[in-house]
């Protein structure tokens, strides 16, 4: 197993999970799963974007906009929904009488009421006070219960209807998830903060969340204090003013609380992960068939026949939801990665990638089309007319385009897929790039050739800034920022293993094996020359 | 091809045959199917190899069912380069020319055992060719830690 306890890391832990007997991964900026076909690279990826969906912070009113709705399923598991006042979280409590709730609005009002990122910046690099982080830590506990809805929304992502197929290992009752975040050297956070859920014939869903640990401010919010809660502040002392109970704003007071701290809690893990699944050309050719199915079998009512309807994947089904949105996203025109999907569009696709949902094209979703450089503007070309390179990259420039930003995690499936060794070089370096502008990447391949260029990145950062700046543009990647990951299977229990796999300098590229592949084939060659030679004897 | 490995043996010193074939951090192992077998360690001072000449790491010769099997092995822990390593194994079948006799008849196989070769050693290691007796081989590859059942027997 890797070691996984540097600053800031997330550590995820599975056992019985899927086709996985255990895996201990450490989920870094660029993040490779490798291996042989069927050993659950693509299972765990999913896994990553479930948990994501779980614990995307930014479920309230005020950041919804900004994520596209990411979190929802957060108010279900910590109890937002339900209001405050009765909280009894795994044992854990909180009471809430006038005289807490006072103490935490004036707490917020101290820290936020002032604004500016300065001011921000300085008092969030000290922990909480014990006495605000007391009141606060029992909101890190899910609600009892609610292992049934994160099971639920796991296995929704899978595309399965019940958890038990979540476990199939054979002889396996039980399955465990951990997510830990270590959140530092520092003496006052030694434990991680952790989050374990057990499938099986007990399902839980339990926290860690030591007291020896401080709690900060995330520094998200230090680094975007036009996010600090200044309309809660407003609204606050409004009522102040009128002599309300501050009670009554219990449960807006905790929103913004667990907004603010929970990112420090599970860090990346709180930001929004997009999941670019491995027939994502396919779906960028055939989603206005889909979509319109779907349309027309939602609104033929009683006519309709008992057809039984196809079950999509949670992830296939969000891919599919991103793509017909994607014209109605508030930040399109922003480009926060925009910069690598133009890189994309310059250096590969020699074109660019367009999406239209206009009156024009008489469709209430977007229309995909792709105008090689130099052509004219009405020269569109339907993506179905185009090379299957250019299908399969036009997802990526979208998202990078339009919906990812910085923080965020791309999970891409294959991403050599209809990609020529040489552009699978151009593709991974920008990768990189995207990685370098702050995007998180977690990609399954099989590709030799994507770790290769991986490998010339991570030694490419050895050099100072004035050597690299000819060689691939000057991008690099610090070996702690890349991790790659081998899934092996193994025969008892069957199942697969997962193994951090160092860079070999000597051989330049991870050890992923390839080289047994490359052995057998030349073995077959030396076999057949070896026959033809002995009949050119006879 | 009974008594192959007797002949071989009456031929080399007792105290350079090896038991393991085994070295700087690569280990290769020996086919069950092969129950008679010698291992000449080409690099013992009593080794059949000339003193200063290349040589391989090790020669085996085995029997299994009937079928006689000469084997230069070379073991590379990491990357491994063709230019090196098929002359290493050329010199082994100069040397396994000289200790098997003439008449015998037999299968002959170069091994490598490496961690890797890059794209551009496969290739060569496609073309390059190992003489014995007339017979022209290919080397075959096998990785450290596994055995030479892989490519013989």
């Amino acid at each position: 197993m890797g070691k996984a306890n540097s600053k800031g890391s997330i550590e995820l832990e599975v056992k019985n999970f899927g086709p996985i007997v255990e895996a201990k991964v450490d989920l870094r900026p660029f993040t490779l799963f490798v291996g042989p076909s069927n050993t659950g690279k693509s299972y765990l990826a999913v896994l990553i974007y479930a948990l994501h969906r779980l614990f995307g912070a930014g479920y309230s009113r005020r950041l919804r906009h900004i994520t596209g709705g990411f979190g929802v399923d957060f108010p279900v598991i910590f109890g937002t929904r339900h209001g405050y006042r009765q909280l009894g979280r795994g044992g854990k409590s909180t009471k809430f009488t006038e005289e807490n709730i006072e103490i935490l609005f004036n707490w917020i009002i101290q820290t936020f009421s002032k604004g500016g990122k300065e001011n921000l910046s300085s008092k969030s690099q000290d922990p909480l006070p014990e006495k605000i982080a007391s009141l606060i830590r029992p909101l890190f506990h899910p609600i009892d219960g609610s292992s049934k809805h994160v099971v639920g929304n796991i296995a929704r992502c899978f595309g399965i209807d019940s958890a038990s197929q979540l476990i199939r290992i054979p002889g396996a009752k039980n399955a465990k998830v951990v997510l830990r975040r270590h959140v530092g050297e520092d003496a006052d956070c030694k434990e991680p903060f952790a989050y374990e859920l057990h499938l099986g014939t007990s399902p839980s869903f339990t926290a860690s969340i030591p007291k020896s640990n401080s709690l900060r401010i995330a520094s998200r919010f230090t680094d975007s204090p036009w996010i600090s809660p200044l309309s809660l502040i407003s609204e606050i002392r409004k009522r102040q003013r009128k002599s309300e109970r501050l009670s009554s704003w219990l449960s807006m007071l905790m929103d913004e609380l667990l907004e603010i701290i929970f990112p420090y809690v599970v860090g990346h893990v709180s930001r929004p992960a997009h999941y670019l699944p491995a027939d994502r050309a396919g779906v960028m050719h055939a989603h206005r068939t889909v979509v319109s199915a779907l349309v027309e079998r939602a609104t033929s009512g009683g006519i309709r026949q008992e057809v039984q309807a196809p079950m999509l994947s949670g992830v296939l089904a969000d891919f599919l939801e991103r793509l017909i949105k994607l014209d109605d996203l508030p930040y399109k025109k922003r480009g926060y990665a925009g910069s690598v999907a133009a890189e994309i569009e310059k250096t590969m696709l020699r074109g660019s990638v367009r999406s239209d949902a206009s009156a024009k094209t008489g469709a209430s979703y977007p229309v995909f089309s792709y105008l090689p450089s130099g052509w004219k503007e009405d020269q569109n070309l339907p993506l179905m007319n185009v090379s299957s390179m250019v299908s399969e990259l036009a997802p990526v420039v979208l998202y990078l385009r339009h919906v990812v930003r910085p923080g965020d995690v791309l999970i891409i499936e294959e991403p050599e897929a209809h990609l020529h060794p040489a552009m699978q070089v151009k593709f991974t370096r920008q990768l990189a790039a995207a990685v370098k502008a702050g995007v998180r990447v977690i990609a399954t391949t099989h590709s030799e050739w994507i770790l290769e260029e991986l490998a010339n990145l991570v030694r490419i950062s050895g050099l100072s800034e004035a050597d690299r700046k000819d060689i691939s543009g000057g991008i690099a990647l610090e070996s702690d920022k890349v991790g790659a990951w081998l899934f092996q299977p193994k025969e008892r229990p069957k199942g697969s293993v997962v193994q951090e796999i160092p860079l070999d300098v000597e051989s330049g590229t991870f050890a992923a094996g390839y080289d047994d592949v490359a052995a057998a084939l030349h073995n077959r060659w030396a076999d057949i020359e070896s026959r033809l030679e002995a009949r050119r004897r006879r | 091809m009974i008594g192959l490995v007797k002949a071989v043996r009456a031929k080399v010193s007792e105290s350079c045959c090896a038991k393991l074939c085994k070295k700087e951090g690569c280990k290769v192992s020996l086919p069950y199917k092969c129950r008679q077998r010698v291992l000449i360690d080409m690099d013992h001072r009593e080794s059949p190899a000339e003193k200063h000449d290349k040589r391989c790491d090790f020669l085996f010769v085995g029997e299994a069912k009937s079928e006689g099997w000469v084997v230069p092995i070379e073991l590379k822990k990491g990357m491994a380069s063709s230019s090196e390593v098929v002359p290493q194994l050329q010199a082994g079948a100069k040397v396994a020319e000289k200790v098997i006799s003439k008449n015998a008849e037999l299968r002959f196989r170069p091994v490598v055992a490496a961690g890797r070769f890059d794209k551009y050693e496969r290739g060569l290691l496609r073309k390059k060719e190992v003489k014995f007796r007339g017979m022209r081989e290919l080397v075959r590859w096998i990785r450290c830690g596994e055995s030479l059942v892989k490519v013989i027997c």
